[in-house]
C-alpha cells in the first residue's frame, strides 16, 4: 500500500493540479507540494520498514502488484532499499526545486508532478515493458518542461530531447520484441535467459540504449547541450529526478546483461572517463561543465557495473549517484535565471561544497565510494586505475575552475534551498563517515619514532596555535578565514597520528583543501586559488593512485614509490611546479602564507620520511636524483627571490628554495642527511613563520607588499625589524644563529657521501640566499622612510607575540642545539636502513667524522665580542647625535624627498645583466605548454560533439554497430 | 675562562697592529710603485686615532651604530676560530670550537653588519655599493666553496688544525703544492675578499662615495678601520694555514702574512676596475675552472 | 626629517693626551673633494708623484662626513655657498678651512663681481689663507704646513667661532643668499 501511495500520488496530484492550474492558480501550487509531501512521507516510512538506512541489506525489498495477471498486462513494482533512498532524494528533489520552476509559469506543475512518478516507476520497475512506459512518461515531460522555460535555446534543446529519446524508444523496442521473441517473458530476469544471437543482439541494444540514456561518453552529445540549454532550475530538478532515475534503473538493468566479459564495459567506462573529462577543459558555462560531470558519473557507472557485483555494487552505486545527484541540484540551484552567464553570481561555500563532492574529496561521502571503487580497480588492472585516476583528475581540474574563478556576490533570493541541500551533502558525510569509521586509524605506526613524531605534531600544532591569533587582523577585501585554517591545521596535526592509507588520505586532502578555501578569501585570489587547487588534487590524487596500488602496506615500493615521490614534489613546489606555491602565497591572506610555509610543507616532508621508511628499509627511489631536483630548486628559486620586488613573493620563493636543502637531506639516505633534513624542517618552521609573519604584520599596518613603497620601517616597527633580523641572519646560516647547523650537518653529508658537485651547488645557492636575504631588510626596514609610511604604528600584538615566542625558541636553539639534537639524532640512529656514522654529541660538541661544531663557545664569544663593543662605546666620549633622516651627504644639496632616495627597485640589475646569457626558461611557459598540449586534445575529443542533433543520432548507430561487431568477434 | 680571555684580547690587539702596520707598508709600496714617496709606516695607526678622537659623530639609526660592533665582533670572532701558530698551547683561542665550514660562515657575519648600517644610513650610495658587493661575494664564494670542498674531501677533516697539521711535512707537502689548481683559484678569490683591485667595485671611490661607510664618520669609521684590519689579518692567517702549511712561530706568520698580503697589493697597483657584470662573470669561470680541475682530481 | 637643533658645545677643556691627538689631526688631514671654484686644478697636482701630498698623510675623502678640511679653492660663488655651507656644516668636528687665492680674501679679481663674496671670513670661518691667484701646489703646501703647525699649536678653532658665533655669520649668509630653502641647521 505503500508503496501504491509512494509511487502514484503524484501522479493523481498531477490530474489535481491540471484542472486546479486553471481554475484557482494560487491554491494549486500548495496543492501540488501537499501531494508531493504525501509521496515522500509513504517513501520514508517505506525506506524504514526495508531498513534501508543501515545500508547493509539493500536488496531487502516490498513488492506491490497492480492489475490483474502478470506483467506485462500490469505493473509490478519492487522497492528495493537502495531504490527507496533515491526515491526519496528524487521527492525531496522536486519539493525544493518546485517554487523555483512554477513560479513562472504555474501550468508545468502537471508535468513536474508526473516527471516524479515516472521516475519512481522506472526505479521500482520489475519488468522490460513496464520500464518502457515509465522511460517514455519521462522523456516526453523532459521534453516539454525543456520547452516550458523562458530560455533562448528551449526549442533547439527540447528538439534534441525528442530526437535521442526517438531513437532510443526504437532500439529499445527491437530489444523488447527479440527477448518476448526468444523468452516468452518480460522481466528483468528474462535478460539472463538469452544465449547465441539474440544475446548478442539485445546486449547491443540495451547497451545503445542505456548509454545514450545515462549520457556516457561517447554518446553524451545531446547531455551537454541539453544541460547547457535547459534553464537552470529545471536543470538542477532534473539531474536529481529523472537522471537518477535512469542511471538506478540502468545499474539495475547491467549486471543482468547477457555480455560474456564484464570487462568491457569497465573498459568503455574507463575509456570514456579520460577522454570525456579532456574534452571538458575548454568548457566555460556552467551548465555544461555540469554535463561533462554527469557523463563522468554515468563513465563510473559503467566501470563500477564491469568490476564490482553483489553488495559492493549496490551499495557504491547508491551512495555515488545520489550524493552526486544532490551535489548537481545544488550547484544548478544557484544559478541565476536572468542571467546570461548563471553562475556569475553564486556564492561561496555554497558552490564550494557540492563542487567538493563531485570531486570526491574526503570526508565528503562521494570520497568513500570511489576509495572503495579505486581500490577493487587497482586488484582488477593498474592501467586502468591510472585512467580512472586520470579522468577523475581532470574533472576535478575544470570544476576546480569553475568555483575559483567567479566572483563573490550573493543573489538575494533563492539562498535557502541551496543551504538546505548542501546541508544534507553534510549530514550524509557525517552520517558515512560514521559508518566507515572502523577502516580508520589512528596508531601511528607509520612512523616508527615516536619522537618524530612527536616533533612533526609539534610544529603543526605550534604553527596552527601561533598563527590562528593573526588571522583576526584582515586586510581589507579579505573575508573570514579562520576556521578553515584551523581545521587544516587540526588535521595536519593529527597526520603523523594515522595508522594506515586510508587515514592518512583523508587528513592530507581535508588539510590540504582547507587550505584552498582559506587562500580563497584572500583579496584578489582567483588564479592563486586555481593553481594551488589544482596542484593539491594533482597531489592528491597522486597520492591515492599510491596508496591504492599498494594494498595493504602504505606505500610499496616501484611504482607507487614514484607516485609518491611525484605528489611530495608537486607540494614542495620543487622542479618547476614552485608556480603555485608563489601565487598561492601571494594571493593568500597574509597569516595564511605563515601558516602554509611553517606547516603545509612539512607535510610533504613527513610524507616523504613515511614513504621511504614504509618497507623497513629506506628506499629513496634514486636518491641522487631527488637530491638533484633539490639542489637545483635551492639555486633557481634562490635567483628568482633575489631577483623578485614583492615581499611575500620572495617569502614564497625562499620557502620554496629552503625546502630544496631538504630534499637533498633526504635523497642521501644517510644518518647524517635526515638529521640534517630533520633540523633544517623544525628550525625552517621557526625562522620562516617568523618571517611571514611579520611580512603580515607589514602589510597590515601598510596596505602594500611592494617593495617600492615600503621602506625606513625600523623607526616605526622597531620589533617587527628585530624579529625579522634574527630570522634573516637564521636563515642566511650565519653562525651563531640557528640556521647554520642545518648547513653544516648537510655538507658534512655530501662530503661524507661523496656527491661533491651537489655539495658546490648547495653552498653556492645558501650564498644567493644572502643576497635576497640582504634586499628584504634594506627594502623593508631600513633605507628611507616615505612621508606615506610616517605615521604606521608597530604591528598588532596578535601577530608580535607569536613572533616573540618563535624569536625565543630560535634563539634557544641557536645556543644549545644539543638540547634539540640529543633526542633527534637517536631517533634516526633507530630508523631503520640508514647508512653513514651518526654524528656525535659531547656536551655542547657535536662531532662528525669530519668536522666539529661547538655552538655554545662561538654565541658565547659572540655575545661577549658584543658586550665589550658595547662597553667600548661608552667609554669613548661624547653620545653620537642622531642627525635627521634626510641628512645625508648628497653633494651639498638637499634630498628631494624620501621616496626619492630609497633604493629598492632592480636591485641586482648587475646580476641580470651577468646572467643574460642564460636562456630565458619561464617555468609559466612550461606549464602553459602542458596545458595547450591537454586542450588541444579535449579539443580533438570535442569535435564529434558538433551541436547538430543528427550527429548525435549517428553517434548512438554506429556505436551500437561497433559494440555488435565487437561483442560479436567475441573478447 | 680568563686566560681565554687575556689570549683572545692579545691576539685582537697584535692583529690590529699587524693589520694597521700591514696597511702603511702596503700605502708605502703602491706609492713606490707610482714613483712618489708614500706616507709613513705608521699613518694608518695615525689616522685611526684622529678618527677617534674627533670631537663629534653623528648616527642614522640603532642599526647604523650597531654595525661597527658588528664588524668587530665579525673580525675578531674570525681571528679567534683560527689557529695563529701551530702547536703553540699558551694562545689557543677557540680554534677547537668550530671548522673550517664555521669560520667561512662566520666571515658573512662582519659582512652582514655592515651591509645593515649602510641601508639604515639612508644613503642610497651605501646600498648601491652593498648591491653589488653582494652580487660579486656571491660570485667568489662558488669557487671558494669549490676549493673548500676540494681540501675537505681530499683531506678528510674540516678542522683547520687537522688541514694544518696534515702539511706539516716539509714545504712540498704544503697544500700550495699539493692542490695548485685550487690555491690559484683560492688566491684570485683572495682579491675581491681584500677589495683589490680589479674587484674593487664595493668601495670604489671615484664612483660612489667609497660605498658602504658612507655616512659614517669619526668614531664609528675608526672601528670599521680597525675592523677591516683585523679582518684582513684573519683571512691571511686562515689562508696561511690553508694553503701555506701554517706557522710554525710568531716570526713566520708574520712573515707569510707579510708575503701574502703583497699578492694582493702588487695586483691591485696595476689594475683598473672590473664593472660588476665583468667581475661576476670573471669569478664564476675562470677561478671556479681552475678549483673545478683539482675538484675532479678529488673525486675519482 | 633634517637638524632643528644647534650641535652641543664643544668640550673645551685642557686635556694632557691634548699634545698627542692634535698631533695625530695634524699628521693626518682629510679634505672634502671638492673642487669650488678654479683654483681646484692646482689641487690635481697634489695627487701625484712630483708633489705627492700623501706624504704628509693628505688624503681627499669623497663625502664631508669623513672629512677634516674644506679647501675653499678660488672664488666663491653665491650659488656655491650655499651647497658650501651645507657640506661645512655636514663635517664632524674638529674642522678647518683653507682658503685659496685672492679672491676669498679681498675679492681679487672678481671683486665687482654681483655673483661672488669678497672676504670669505664673513661668511665661513677660515683658519689659514693662501694668496696668489692660483696658488702653485707648492703655495698650497705651504698654506698645509702652517695649518698643520697650527693645529699642533691648539690654535686653530675656526669651528667653535663658527657655531659660537652662528647668528653672525647666518645673517651675513642670508644677505647674500637669497633664496634660502636650506634648513637653518644642518649639521
Amino acid at each position: 500500500m505503500v508503496v501504491a501511495l509512494a509511487v502514484f500520488l503524484p501522479l493523481l496530484g498531477a490530474f489535481i493540479s491540471v484542472w486546479l492550474t486553471r481554475r484557482k492558480p494560487a491554491m494549486s501550487a500548495i496543492v501540488s507540494q501537499l501531494f508531493l509531501a504525501g509521496g515522500l512521507l509513504s517513501t520514508v516510512l517505506l525506506s524504514i520498514r526495508l531498513g534501508a538506512w543501515s545500508f547493509n541489506d539493500l536488496g531487502n525489498s516490498v513488492i506491490l502488484r497492480t492489475g490483474v495477471g502478470a506483467p506485462p498486462l500490469s505493473i509490478n513494482l519492487e522497492a528495493t532499499g537502495g531504490a527507496v533512498i533515491a526515491a526519496i532524494v528524487v521527492y525531496a528533489a522536486t519539493i525544493l526545486g518546485m517554487s523555483r520552476l512554477t513560479s513562472r509559469n504555474a501550468k508545468i506543475q502537471p508535468l513536474l508532478l508526473s516527471l516524479v512518478t515516472a521516475s519512481l516507476g522506472l526505479l521500482f520497475a520489475t519488468d522490460l515493458f513496464n520500464s518502457f512506459v515509465f522511460l517514455e512518461i519521462g522523456s516526453i515531460v523532459t521534453i516539454g518542461l525543456t520547452a516550458a522555460c523562458r530560455c533562448r535555446r528551449r526549442w533547439e534543446v527540447a528538439v534534441k530531447v525528442a530526437l535521442v529519446s526517438g531513437l532510443v524508444t526504437i532500439l529499445y523496442l527491437l530489444a523488447i520484441v527479440v527477448i518476448y521473441k526468444s523468452t516468452g517473458e518480460l522481466r528483468f530476469e528474462a535478460l539472463g535467459m538469452l544465449h547465441g544471437f539474440p544475446a548478442l543482439l539485445v546486449s547491443g541494444l540495451m547497451l545503445t540504449v542505456i548509454m545514450t540514456e545515462i549520457k556516457a561518453f561517447p554518446l553524451s552529445g545531446w547531455g551537454l547541450d541539453f544541460y547547457e540549454g535547459a534553464s537552470p532550475g529545471f536543470a538542477g530538478v532534473y539531474s536529481a529526478t529523472w537522471s537518477l532515475a535512469v542511471l538506478m534503473w540502468s545499474a539495475g538493468i547491467l549486471p543482468r546483461l547477457p555480455i560474456p566479459n564484464f570487462q568491457i564495459l569497465a573498459w568503455i567506462g574507463a575509456g570514456g572517463l579520460v577522454l570525456g573529462q579532456l574534452a571538458g577543459f575548454r568548457a566555460t558555462s556552467p551548465g555544461r561543465m555540469m554535463g561533462y560531470s554527469s557523463a563522468a558519473y554515468a563513465s563510473i557507472l559503467l566501470v563500477l557495473a564491469g568490476t564490482t557485483t553483489g553488495h559492493d555494487y549496490l551499495q557504491l552505486t547508491l551512495v555515488l549517484m545520489v550524493f552526486a545527484a544532490i551535489a548537481k541540484f545544488t550547484v544548478f540551484m544557484l544559478a541565476d535565471p536572468e542571467n546570461e552567464n548563471p553562475l556569475k553570481s553564486a556564492a561561496g561555500y555554497l558552490l564550494l561544497l557540492p563542487i567538493l563532492v563531485i570531486a570526491g574529496i574526503p570526508p565528503l561521502p562521494v570520497f568513500w565510494a570511489k576509495f572503495k571503487l579505486l581500490s577493487i580497480l587497482a586488484g582488477v588492472s593498474p592501467l586502468m586505475l591510472v585512467a580512472v585516476v586520470a579522468g577523475l583528475f581532470f574533472e576535478a581540474v575544470y570544476l576546480l575552475r569553475l568555483w575559483s574563478k567567479r566572483p563573490v556576490r550573493l543573489i538575494k533570493s533563492g539562498r535557502l534551498v541551496p543551504m538546505m541541500t548542501s546541508l544534507l551533502l553534510a549530514a550524509g558525510a557525517v552520517w558515512l563517515t560514521a559508518g566507515f569509521q572502523r577502516s580508520l586509524s589512528f596508531s601511528g605506526s607509520l612512523l616508527s619514532s615516536s619522537t618524530l613524531r612527536i616533533l612533526f605534531m609539534t610544529v603543526f600544532g605550534a604553527g596552527t596555535l601561533l598563527t590562528l591569533p593573526g588571522a583576526w587582523n584582515r586586510i581589507k577585501g579579505e573575508r573570514s578565514y579562520w576556521f578553515w585554517m584551523l581545521l587544516s591545521g587540526i588535521s595536519l596535526t593529527f597526520l603523523p597520528m594515522a595508522g594506515n592509507g586510508m587515514t592518512f588520505y583523508i587528513l592530507w586532502e581535508v588539510s590540504a583543501f582547507a587550505a584552498v578555501i582559506a587562500v580563497s578569501r584572500g583579496s584578489r585570489a582567483a588564479t592563486g586559488t586555481f593553481w594551488f587547487a589544482v596542484f593539491a588534487a594533482a597531489s592528491g590524487f597522486l597520492l591515492l593512485a599510491s596508496i591504492v596500488l599498494s594494498g595493504s602496506m602504505f606505500i610499496a615500493p616501484g611504482i607507487p614509490l614514484i607516485l609518491v615521490a611525484i605528489a611530495a614534489l608537486f607540494k614542495l613546489g620543487q622542479m618547476g611546479a614552485h608556480l603555485w606555491s608563489v601565487r598561492a602565497y601571494s594571493a593568500a591572506p597574509a597569516t595564511m602564507s605563515a601558516f602554509m610555509a611553517g606547516t603545509s610543507s612539512k607535510a610533504a616532508v613527513f610524507l616523504l620520511v613515511i614513504a621511504a621508511l614504509g618497507t623497513g628499509a629506506v628506499t629513496m627511489p634514486a636518491g641522487s636524483v631527488l637530491a638533484w631536483a633539490g639542489v637545483l630548486t635551492a639555486l633557481s628559486m634562490a635567483v628568482m627571490a633575489a631577483l623578485s620586488s614583492d615581499y611575500k613573493k620572495v617569502l614564497a620563493y625562499a620557502s620554496v628554495s629552503q625546502m630544496g636543502y631538504i630534499l637533498i637531506g633526504l635523497g642521501l639516505a644517510s644518518v647524517m642527511g635526515w638529521t640534517a633534513a630533520i633540523y633544517h624542517t623544525f628550525h625552517h618552521f621557526l625562522f620562516k613563520m617568523i618571517l611571514f609573519l611579520g611580512a603580515a604584520g607589514v602589510i597590515f599596518r601598510t596596505g602594500t607588499s611592494d617593495y617600492n613603497r615600503l621602506g625606513g620601517l625600523i623607526r616605526r616597527m622597531p620589533l617587527t625589524f628585530t624579529f625579522t633580523l634574527i630570522a634573516v641572519i637564521a636563515f642566511a646560516g650565519v653562525p651563531p644563529l640557528a640556521g647554520f647547523g642545518g648547513k653544516w650537518f648537510l655538507y658534512n653529508g655530501l662530503i661524507e657521501t661523496g656527491w661533491l658537485p651537489i655539495a658546490l651547488i648547495a653552498m653556492f645557492a645558501s650564498v644567493v640566499a644572502f643576497l635576497y636575504a640582504f634586499r628584504l631588510l634594506h627594502a623593508v626596514f631600513l633605507g628611507q622612510l616615505s612621508t606615506v609610511n610616517a605615521r604606521v604604528k608597530e604591528a598588532p600584538l596578535a601577530l608580535l607575540i607569536p613572533q616573540g615566542i618563535l624569536t625565543a625558541a630560535l634563539m634557544l636553539f641557536s645556543f644549545r642545539p644539543t638540547l634539540f639534537l640529543e633526542h633527534i639524532i637517536p631517533a634516526i640512529e633507530s630508523l631503520p636502513g640508514l647508512g653513514g656514522v651518526a654524528p656525535v654529541i659531547n656536551g655542547t660538541i657535536v662531532t662528525t667524522p669530519i668536522g666539529n661544531w661547538n655552538a655554545w663557545a662561538v654565541g658565547m664569544m659572540v655575545m661577549g665580542l658584543f658586550g665589550f663593543a658595547f662597553v667600548f662605546y661608552w667609554l669613548s666620549g661624547k653620545r653620537p647625535k642622531h642627525v635627521g633622516q634626510l641628512d645625508i651627504g648628497f653633494a651639498g644639496e638637499l634630498p628631494p624627498s624620501a621616496e626619492e632616495v630609497h633604493y629598492a627597485g632592480n636591485f641586482f640589475k648587475p646580476y641580470k645583466r651577468a646572467l643574460a646569457f642564460l636562456p630565458r626558461i619561464h617555468a609559466g611557459n612550461v606549464f602553459s605548454g602542458i596545458t595547450e598540449v591537454f586542450k588541444i586534445a579535449g579539443d580533438s575529443v570535442r569535435a564529434i560533439f558538433t551541436g547538430d542533433a543528427r550527429t548525435y543520432l549517428a553517434h548512438s548507430l554506429i556505436f551500437l554497430v561497433i559494440i555488435l561487431i565487437f561483442l560479436r568477434g567475441g573478447i | 675562562m680568563i686566560p681565554l680571555v687575556i689570549s683572545i684580547t692579545f691576539s685582537a690587539l697584535a692583529a690590529l697592529v699587524w693589520g694597521l702596520l700591514l696597511g702603511g707598508i702596503s700605502r708605502m709600496v703602491t706609492a713606490r710603485i707610482h714613483g712618489r714617496i708614500g706616507p709613513r709606516l705608521t699613518q694608518n695607526f695615525i689616522d685611526v686615532w684622529k678618527l677617534f678622537r674627533k670631537k663629534s659623530s653623528i648616527h642614522h639609526g640603532t642599526m647604523f651604530w650597531l654595525a661597527p660592533m658588528f664588524r668587530i665582533a665579525g673580525a675578531i670572532g674570525v681571528l679567534v676560530l683560527v689557529p695563529l701558530v701551530v702547536g703553540n698551547t699558551v694562545i689557543v683561542n677557540m680554534s677547537f670550537s668550530g671548522d673550517l665550514l664555521l669560520v667561512v660562515y662566520f666571515m658573512f657575519f662582519g659582512c652582514l653588519g655592515m651591509a645593515l648600517g649602510a641601508g639604515d644610513s639612508g644613503h642610497p650610495y651605501a646600498v648601491i655599493a652593498v648591491s653589488r658587493g653582494l652580487a660579486q661575494m656571491s660570485s667568489y664564494e662558488l669557487s671558494f666553496s669549490a676549493v673548500i670542498l676540494v681540501l675537505a674531501a681530499g683531506l678528510r677533516t674540516l678542522s683547520i688544525e687537522e688541514i694544518v697539521m696534515a702539511q706539516q711535512d716539509g714545504i712540498l707537502s704544503w697544500n700550495l703544492f699539493r692542490y695548485p689548481f685550487a690555491t690559484a683559484a683560492a688566491l684570485i678569490t683572495l682579491l675581491p675578499m681584500q677589495m683589490a683591485y680589479p674587484f674593487s667595485i664595493v668601495l670604489a671611490p671615484q664612483e660612489i662615495p667609497i660605498g658602504p661607510p658612507t655616512e659614517y664618520s669619526s668614531r664609528f669609521l675608526s672601528f670599521m678601520l680597525s675592523g677591516r684590519a683585523i679582518f684582513g689579518v684573519a683571512k691571511l692567517v686562515l689562508f696561511v694555514n690553508l694553503f701555506f702549511g701554517g706557522a710554525s712561530g710568531w716570526v713566520s706568520l708574520l712573515f707569510k702574512t707579510f708575503l701574502l698580503y703583497m699578492f694582493p697589493i702588487f695586483v691591485s697597483t696595476v689594475f683598473p676596475r672590473f664593472r660588476t657584470e665583468q667581475s661576476i662573470r670573471f669569478l664564476w669561470f675562470v677561478p671556479t675552472s681552475l678549483a673545478a680541475i683539482d675538484l675532479l682530481r678529488v673525486m675519482i | 626629517m633634517y637638524c632643528n637643533k644647534l650641535p652641543d658645545k664643544p668640550d673645551d677643556r685642557k686635556k694632557i693626551w691634548d699634545k698627542v691627538d692634535n698631533m695625530a689631526r695634524a699628521n693626518s688631514l682629510w679634505v672634502t673633494a671638492y673642487g669650488t671654484g678654479c683654483g681646484a686644478i692646482e689641487l690635481r697636482p697634489l695627487h701625484t708623484s712630483r708633489f705627492d701630498m700623501e706624504r704628509f698623510g693628505i688624503a681627499m675623502r669623497p663625502t664631508p662626513r669623513q672629512a677634516d678640511v674644506l679647501i675653499i679653492s678660488g672664488y666663491l660663488a653665491v650659488k656655491t655657498l650655499k651647497r658650501v655651507i651645507r657640506v661645512y656644516e655636514q663635517i664632524q668636528d674638529p674642522k678647518y678651512i683653507l682658503a685659496l687665492g685672492s679672491c676669498t680674501i679681498n675679492g681679487g679679481m672678481y671683486y665687482d663681481s654681483y655673483n661672488t663674496l669678497n672676504i670669505l671670513d664673513r661668511y665661513l670661518p677660515v683658519d689659514v689663507y693662501v694668496n696668489g691667484c692660483m696658488p702653485r701646489p707648492e703655495a698650497i703646501i705651504d698654506g698645509f704646513s702652517l695649518l698643520m703647525s697650527k693645529i699642533k699649536a691648539g690654535k686653530a678653532d675656526g669651528w667653535k667661532h663658527y657655531v659660537d658665533n652662528l647668528e653672525y655669520y647666518r645673517e651675513n649668509q642670508k644677505k647674500v643668499i637669497h633664496n634660502w630653502d636650506l634648513p637653518d641647521y644642518n649639521w
